[in-house]
């Protein structure tokens, strides 16, 4: 994974109770006339060790700029496991230096390993919150659509359960016919009233990751067997977006409209950097799957259509892409 | 020297030797306490002549069925505030009483239904009524004849909160011994690790085995044998529903069911004969005579010297046999099926009982999937050798694997029963059919509640050769089984079946850790009283 550029790399620290301040600048000399200033590099060394400091009036920007900090920190951190788990069952060793710019390792693995090891998922979800990017690779998956730019035919197997705490009615799931040929992924779904968004988790592992658009990652890398020059994208730009769907996933009725119009503008932002998602040349890729599950929510909490505050043309590519998966 | 004959007496050694006088004194004395006794008796069984409430309370004769009484009874658990400003009879228990100057308040319980009673002195209730109404001793069976009113704030000691019983007659029908050998709220009161507030006495299971009359009468217990039922009611109208048929088999039977020695032996007239241990062999001929799917509900006799939280020497077996078509996952789904039904049921039709019973014993409620979770036991194995522990390829689970592999599960799949499928043959008895695609697994599984076994079953060898064949495999002598065999020689379709122990199923169902909490009356190696 490319690594973010930046002039310092500190330790993530959790659960800290004092505020730390980074260094603004190189020198700080003590004030020879006023009061004492107790950051005295020449006695401690500030970039060594954190100090608390007096309290200050934090700009809000910051102190969520920090949070913000936090969150991407701890996604990287079960990104990396994830990365090492995939890579694992891929026969690869685990991947810990940065990878260049613009490019993912995912194409090299698939050409050094033949068979793959058939993915297990564990996947929860709440019918008040349906998982749509997934229920639609599901559906192709079914469907069994010959097109090398759709989902493998027959991949995909699942086992649908209920849990007992279940109070809300089911969708209408997608019936699977019988596989031709041996699935590479099998999930048992469990749809459960008190899930927020979706909750995986991959073969024996103990842990247990959220987001549709992390599962869609998994999924697509491990069932796509063609990674076209397009769906080469860089890390940033890729994880950027699929953050922003995941942000998109949170947005409820009761959003305000300024916190609708922020989300849905940073993923325009995003999806525009993208070149490689062109809107008349669609794959089922991890990003545009996961953009489009993301909005189709939002056309549900919305009454069927997207909301007013989406940008032009990522309503465009919406209206463009739902007629290829329906097609 | 000339003595007094009038006062003489004999001295005892070492005392005064008492006057005539004085002895005739204590006679008088002690005929007059006498008197005072017989008086008070009297006063005791007589009302005192300014008792304006004589005739609204009283021991009543035993009833001898002498008369037909028309009287209406209203159920404890009826009493709610739509009945408030009705007259109401009710019958019940005295659990509790408390006089406080001149009022009484009265716990009343019926099954595991309490409401407070009040008897406050007044133009209609005497202060004599009021202390009759105190010194009935607990347990007692009573009828009252009372006014229902609402509360301004919920009385929260009692089932029924948002009533109170104003008190018209108190009529004792039947009375109990005021020394009981166990209070029944020490019986009732929760088990918890924190300090509470006054004597936290906790009785004894043993204590509650041997007064067992009493122990039952508490709300849990109350609860537990009431949801008991209803999972016999359950299994029977589900498999029912399915085309199942009710058999009855005999529990006197010529040999071990099983084989082994866990068999009782009775006396059988110049002979002896063996308690069954299981219905197997009948069911499968029930099978073979065309029932197609039967089942069967009775009692289980295991001669298990096993003194463990979670067996018994008699239990009640919930039994089922089904012949199929071309697989054995034919009547797996059935099976599954049938308890995911019969946990809905309990579900939506006993929640009360089990709330009760999680008040006395907290536990997390019991969660599962629809369709019932099902693995392969290569499944499990690599499930448990992620956590550390390694099985060989024809190992059997221990009770801790069991219980680890449970726990796996439910932080995997959130879900406490699962059926784990293809059991290594070597692991599996002598009739169990092997599996065709893999020499070393068997066509058999095993159901799990919160991570121990309920049931054990597998497809049956309904061929005779190939039975007699698989029995020469184990070491089975085959004379001892010409019978069983026998019974396979007139065509038998495919069929597979399974069996549970229904005291252990409502065990963990409810989460409660010990079996002798779910049979009424338990039998072990070292209990067999009441």
């Amino acid at each position: 994974m490319k690594e973010v550029p930046c002039m310092y790399r500190l330790k993530p620290v959790c659960g800290l109770q004092a505020r730390v301040e980074l260094p603004k600048c190189m020198y700080r000399l003590r004030q020879i006339q006023g009061s004492f200033d107790s950051t005295d590099v020449r006695h401690n060394n500030v970039m060594a060790k954190s100090f608390i400091i007096e309290e200050q009036d934090n700009h809000p920007a910051v102190t969520k700029l920090e949070q913000r900090q936090e969150i991407i920190l701890s996604q990287l951190r079960n990104l990396k496991r994830l990365v090492d788990e995939l890579s694992r069952q891929l026969r690869v060793p685990p991947s810990s230096a940065v990878q260049p710019a613009g490019s993912i390792c995912m194409k090299k693995s698939f050409q050094e390993v033949a068979p793959k090891e058939v993915l297990q998922l564990v996947v929860k979800a709440s019918p008040s919150r349906l998982p749509h990017a997934l229920l639609a690779v599901i559906q192709y998956s079914c469907d069994g659509v010959e097109d090398s730019s759709k989902v493998k035919p027959g991949c995909i197997e699942v086992k649908w359960y209920s849990h007992s705490t279940l109070s809300l009615p089911l969708p209408c799931l997608p019936t699977s016919q019988e596989h031709k040929c041996k699935p590479s992924v099998c999930i048992t779904f469990i749809w459960k009233d008190a899930v927020k968004g979706v909750e995986f988790s991959v073969g024996n592992s103990p842990f247990w990751l959220k987001g549709e658009p992390l599962l869609m990652r998994v999924i697509m890398s491990h069932i796509s067997t063609t990674p076209s020059e397009e769906s080469i994208v860089s890390d940033v730009a890729l994880a950027a977006l699929l953050d922003s769907c995941a942000a998109i996933s949170e947005l409820t009725k009761s959003s305000s409209s300024s916190s609708v119009r922020q989300t849905l503008s940073e993923a325009n932002k995003w999806f525009s950097c993208l070149d490689l998602i062109p809107s008349r040349y669609h794959r089922m890729s991890a990003s545009e799957i996961s953009l489009w599950g993301s909005l189709k929510g939002l056309c549900i909490t919305n009454d069927g259509s997207l909301p007013q505050e989406t940008p032009a043309k990522l309503n465009e590519w919406f209206t463009s892409y739902s007629r290829f998966l329906y097609a | 020297m000339v003595q007094d004959k009038e006062n003489e007496a004999v001295p005892a050694e070492g005392t005064q030797a008492k006057s005539k006088k004085q002895l005739k004194k204590e006679a008088k004395d002690s005929a007059k306490a006498a008197k005072k006794d017989r008086k008070s008796q009297v006063a005791e069984t007589q009302p005192p002549a300014d008792d304006y409430s004589v005739g609204k309370y009283g021991n009543t004769p035993m009833i001898q069925s002498k008369e037909h009484v028309q009287r209406h009874y209203v159920h404890v658990k009826d009493l709610d505030p739509e009945s408030a400003g009705k007259t109401v009879w009710i019958r019940g228990r005295l659990h509790t009483s408390r006089a406080i100057g001149k009022q009484c308040f009265v716990l009343i319980r019926q099954q595991q239904y309490t409401v407070q009673a009040i008897l406050a002195v007044n133009d209609a209730i005497s202060k004599p009524m009021v202390k009759f109404a105190s010194n009935i001793s607990k347990e007692s069976i009573v009828d009252v004849e009372a006014e229902v009113s609402t509360v301004a704030s919920k009385i929260e000691k009692c089932t029924q909160k948002d009533v109170e019983l104003q008190v018209k007659q108190i009529w004792v029908i039947s009375s109990a011994k005021p020394q009981l050998p166990l209070q029944i709220e020490d019986a009732a009161r929760p088990i918890t690790e924190e300090e509470v507030e006054g004597p936290n006495i906790a009785v004894n299971q043993d204590t509650r085995l041997d007064n067992r009359v009493l122990d039952l009468r508490t709300p849990a217990n109350q609860a537990i044998f009431r949801l008991e039922a209803g999972v016999c009611r359950l299994f029977r109208d589900i498999l029912t529903d399915k085309g199942f048929v009710e058999i009855h088999t005999p529990k006197i039977i010529s040999a071990a069911s099983e084989g082994g020695a866990n068999v009782f032996t009775v006396s059988y007239f110049k002979g002896s004969a063996y308690l069954a241990q299981s219905p197997q062999l009948y069911k499968q001929m029930a099978i073979a005579a065309d029932f197609d799917r039967v089942f069967t509900v009775g009692a289980v006799f295991r001669a298990e010297d096993s003194n463990t939280h979670r067996h018994l020497t008699e239990f009640v077996g919930l039994d089922l046999e089904m012949a199929f078509k071309h697989h054995y996952h034919e009547v797996l789904d059935v099976i599954g099926q049938t308890f995911t039904d019969m946990f809905r049921g309990l579900q939506e039709k006993y929640s009360a009982e089990i709330a009760a019973v999680a008040k006395q014993y907290p536990v997390e409620p019991f969660v599962f999937l629809d369709p019932p979770l099902r693995l392969e036991f290569s499944e499990a194995r690599a499930l448990l050798k992620e956590a550390g522990v390694d099985l060989g390829e024809e190992d059997d689970l221990s009770t801790p694997d069991e219980k680890l592999l449970g726990r796996l599960v439910k932080a995997k799949f959130d879900t406490d029963f699962y059926i784990l499928d293809k059991y290594p043959l070597a692991v599996r008895p002598f009739y169990t059919m092997p599996d065709p695609n893999n020499p070393k697994t068997s066509n058999s599984y095993d159901m799990f509640m919160r991570g121990e076994e309920i049931l054990s079953g597998a497809q049956r060898i309904h061929d005779p050769e190939y039975l007699t064949e698989r029995a020469k495999v184990h070491g089975v002598d085959i004379e001892k089984i010409a019978a069983y065999i026998e019974s396979f020689r007139y065509g038998c379709p495919p069929h597979a079946g399974g069996g549970i122990g229904m005291e252990r199923v409502v065990m963990l169902y409810l989460g409660l850790d010990n079996i002798r909490k779910t049979s009424m009356f338990p039998r072990d190696p070292k209990r067999i009283t009441p």
